[in-house]
């Protein structure tokens, strides 16, 4: 009873908050990331800028920021990601092709939450995470194809921990 | 007699050889893309501002009993819809697996002497009916890559007109 009122409780902060939040104007607001710069996207191309030292990005599925406002851009088929500073200056790549923790097949989407690099392996199956370099953290299975979004993965890996996937540090309880 | 079953052993060993030999080319040059069913993973799709639309396979999906060339995509180019260029694209891989697909599978062609496979970069043309095909080995921003093209003489205009879009936006961006 005690648990309901408060997810009742929750859900109206939620809501009542979400009611008060307006769209900012173009040209201002603010970010959840605390950072100098605030990135807004249309598709009018208004807003492109080219990246410097000639530096293509192929086929990107996938974008996100990290804490200091760099920029990571998920290549697809060349299983990589692709950083740059908030200038658009390109500074490091890392990844690959394969099944070891640093690497992945064919990923289609990856977030940054903490300064930490998630990606949903989607061929590999697996959940991986890794530093903002690029180095291996940790690794779960899932057993399965990841295609949703890699948000509702992360949350579902919270509240199912040790039910539907499993760190690779830990020893499997199911499938 | 033990001659003959031999060679009905052998020819049993081909047969199951080219049947579990990848195929990518899963559809016709000329062909809509709704032609191509992939099951389970719905391909990527990636519309381009040159009029182009790639469909993006990787070999796991195509080429499930024959893992040699994992870690290959097959683009799957469309302009008006029509399939107008078949690309296998390898990067980044310490081997030299679509060279020798190419070779075993067009002809094989010479190499500069003292040059390992996976240091040359460079390309070789063959002809094939319709069809032309482009082994290129080459490297790319921080990395290499091997690529087969693989287009057709009858989808050649099409072909050329979005390459030389290509080239016009490319020459803007330096």
């Amino acid at each position: 009873m005690v648990r309901l009122s408060a997810i009742i409780i929750s859900l109206f902060l939620i809501f009542s908050f979400q009611a008060q939040a307006k769209n900012p104007p173009p040209g201002t607001g603010t970010s959840d990331i605390p950072a100098n710069i605030l990135i807004m996207l249309d598709n009018s191309g208004s807003m492109s800028a080219k990246l410097y030292n000639s530096v293509q990005v192929y086929y990107p599925l996938d974008v996100a920021t990290d804490s200091s406002g760099n920029i990571y851009v998920m290549e697809y088929y060349n299983n990589r990601i692709k950083v740059f500073n908030s200038s658009g200056a390109y500074l490091r790549s890392f990844g690959g092709y394969g099944n070891a923790c640093y690497q992945w097949q064919y990923a289609r989407q990856f977030t940054i939450y903490n300064d930490v690099v998630y990606i949903a392996d989607t061929y590999g199956r697996k959940v991986k995470s890794l530093t903002l370099t690029g180095q291996c953290k940790d690794v779960w299975f899932t057993g399965q194809y990841l295609l949703q979004s890699i948000q509702r993965t992360l949350k579902r890996m919270t509240i199912q921990n040790s039910l539907t996937y499993w760190k690779i540090s830990d020893k499997p309880r199911s499938a | 007699m033990n001659r003959f079953i031999l060679y009905i052993f052998g020819i049993f060993l081909l047969a199951q050889a080219n049947a579990l030999a990848c195929n990518f080319k899963i559809a016709n040059f000329g062909s809509p893309k709704e032609k191509i069913k992939i099951e389970p993973l719905q391909p990527v799709v990636m519309p381009d501002r040159f009029g182009g639309e790639s469909l993006i396979i990787p070999m796991e999906d195509l080429c499930k009993n024959d893992k040699s060339l994992y870690g290959t995509v097959a683009i799957y180019l469309y302009i008006e819809n029509k399939l107008t260029r078949i690309q296998l694209y390898r990067p980044n891989m310490e081997d030299s697996k679509l060279m020798d697909y190419a070779m075993g599978k067009y002809g094989s062609f010479n190499l500069p002497e003292g040059v390992p496979k996976t240091r040359w970069r460079g390309s070789y043309i063959w002809e094939s009916g319709n069809d032309i095909i482009e082994y290129i080995r080459t490297d790319i921003h921080d990395g290499y890559a091997e690529i087969i093209d693989i287009t057709s003489k009858l989808y050649s205009v099409g072909m050329a007109d979005y390459n030389a879009k290509v080239g016009e936006w490319l020459d803007s961006q330096q």
